[in-house]
């Protein structure tokens, strides 16, 4: 399963999220698409399923993770088709049935990044080598909750807590710069005693694997600018995609950039036998 | 009260090394015989009791047993979100603490008046909510909440409560009054006095407002005609709710009476004293309510 490429794995699970999106609706497309990346790209080289613990604290983004948990065969083909049905595990909000690589039920923003120190605190006690991984969304950052867990995180030394800013530009019904300031993410997390680092070309060109070079006693903070380099430009940048249910037309547009007939994920095949 | 807490929290952390004590910069000097005993399980996250929460969640969802100590007119109106979701629906079970419920603060203003806190608890489901009256009942609940599999609220007094029975007075009193944590130190006074001067009443104190122990109360209700529920917080969500929720249960013929606050924002500056004598916790209208027919 793994020898795709992390371009191949990132188009067949954007093509995933977006037939998903198309055929059951309540997915908030734009907010996928940087996820979907940085997912790709962490649970590719470097986060270890025994050790490690994954958080997507935002949650409206579940598809992104199925998507890819779906590529990375964590959850089957049967599963994933059934997103958005009543008893399905998979629903709208990331649910926790995926071990670590879903360590919190989310939905209601803000909850991660405390939540995920106390994980990080829980292995420094313990004296066990795994990291804590949480993704939150660029709007998300707008919740105070956040910097309690930033400074808590800064003064107990979380140095293995990293966070994985998924930096779109859009939040629900304005853009970021709107809404949030000329403050850049960087430097908020600057100010609370993080490692604060940029990442602004496509995570599959980069060589970034979300560790630092120097590592020291600080929590890390990557954002990934996911709407400066977009992949498929359609969606990207546009705040209606938060909430727009796509329609053929939109997938047809897509899949220019995505060209499933290249890559088509196992499932539309096994949708076209049964 | 607190005393007390300090010290069960250092014997149970003895036997129990998952016991983790998380204060939001508060309990000044109270807790420095745990922190002194256990430094790594003790931890000062500063004045963030939503964070406190949440680190607590995350801990306990890798094994721990955390311990969250703040005062009560701020740990569940601050945090009620992340104790629902990150402690109820991922079931990472927490033990809050929540000092000064009531009025203990009543000169500090609105601000440190505690009148909500076990509605807000009780709203949450699944979580245990226990009210001690007293240092016995303190260690007799904080038992209860260790042994618990989800979450409990205790809210605590102050320093210096002393210990009441659980029920006193003449089981064969047709007047019942029934009250919960620290304003039993009052009721239980005046239940003396009232019972010295010839008044015949049967007291029954609640420790445990979730799991609320219905035998006991039918067998305590079963001979009353008249029932006094006496509370320190607002009537929304609280022992009052309860109650008739239970007479409604068993449809159960009683005189019902409550004495505690009104539902309103408390802004003259009064005493704790003052205030509970105010609305109607006074040997004079309890005789009056007794006397009535």
């Amino acid at each position: 399963m793994i020898n795709r490429s992390t371009d191949t794995m990132v188009s067949r699970a954007m093509t995933s999220t977006l037939i998903m999106a198309y055929l059951k609706g309540d997915a908030h497309v734009v907010s996928c698409l940087g996820t979907i990346e940085i997912l790709c790209k962490l649970l590719r080289n470097n986060f270890d399923p025994i050790k490690d613990s994954l958080i997507v604290s935002k949650g409206h983004a579940s598809l992104a993770l199925y998507s890819v948990l779906l590529e990375l065969e964590v959850i089957s083909n049967e599963q994933f088709l059934n997103f958005r049905e009543e008893k399905s595990e998979l629903g709208i909000h990331v649910s926790k049935s995926f071990a670590n690589f879903s360590k919190l039920a989310t939905g209601s923003l803000g909850h991660g990044i405390s939540f995920g120190a106390g994980i990080a605190l829980a292995n420094k006690i313990k004296g066990t080598p795994g990291k804590v991984y949480v993704i939150v969304g660029d709007g998300e950052l707008n919740e105070g909750s956040n910097f309690e867990g930033l400074q808590i995180a800064s003064t107990n030394h979380l140095n293995n807590l990293i966070v994985v800013v998924d930096h779109n530009g859009v939040q629900s019904v304005a853009t970021y710069a709107q809404v949030s300031g000329d403050n850049t993410i960087t430097d908020k997390f600057k100010a609370f005693g993080w490692n604060s680092l940029e990442l602004k070309e496509p995570l599959e060109k980069s060589s970034t694997s979300f560790k630092i070079e120097s590592p020291n006693s600080k929590p890390t903070a990557f954002v990934y600018f996911s709407g400066v380099s977009p992949v498929i430009p359609y969606f990207q940048n546009k705040v209606e995609w938060h909430y727009k249910k796509p329609t053929l037309e939109d997938l047809s547009f897509a899949f220019k950039y995505l060209e499933p007939h290249k890559n088509a994920p196992e499932y539309l095949v096994w949708i076209s036998r049964t | 009260m607190r005393r007390q807490l300090s010290l069960s929290l250092i014997e149970h952390a003895r036997n129990d090394p998952t016991i983790f004590f998380i204060t939001g910069d508060l309990g000044f000097q109270v807790f420095d015989g745990f922190k002194h005993e256990f430094p790594e399980r003790y931890l000062n996250v500063g004045i963030s009791e939503a964070g406190m929460v949440s680190i607590g969640a995350g801990l306990a969802s890798e094994g721990f047993t955390p311990i969250l100590y703040s005062i009560a007119s701020f740990l569940l109106p601050k945090t009620y979100e992340q104790v629902k979701l990150l402690s109820i629906y991922n079931e990472n079970r927490i033990i809050l603490i929540g000092a000064g419920g009531g009025l203990a603060y009543s000169m500090s203003g609105p601000s440190h008046h505690s009148l909500d806190d076990l509605s807000l608890a009780l709203l949450i489901p699944n979580l245990n909510v226990y009210a001690p009256s007293g240092p016995d009942s303190l260690k007799s609940v904080l038992g209860q909440s260790l042994k618990s599999t989800t979450s409990s609220y205790i809210q605590i007094g102050k320093f210096g409560e002393p210990n009441y029975p659980k029920e006193s007075g003449l089981i064969d009193s047709e007047i019942g009054l029934i009250t919960t944590g620290v304003i039993a130190n009052e009721v239980y006074g005046l239940s003396v006095e009232l019972l010295k001067k010839g008044y015949d009443l049967h007291l029954l104190i609640v420790e445990s407002i979730r799991p609320f122990n219905q035998e006991n109360f039918f067998k305590f209700i079963s001979n009353k005609k008249k029932l006094i529920v006496i509370e320190e917080s607002w009537d929304k969500l609280s022992l009052y709710s309860i109650v008739l929720e239970m007479i409604h249960k068993k449809k159960l013929l009683v005189d019902l009476f409550r004495i505690g606050p009104d539902h309103e924002i408390m802004s003259e500056n009064l005493e704790r004293s003052s205030r509970i004598f105010n609305f109607g916790l006074n040997a004079e209208e309890l005789i009056k309510i007794i006397g009535s027919e």
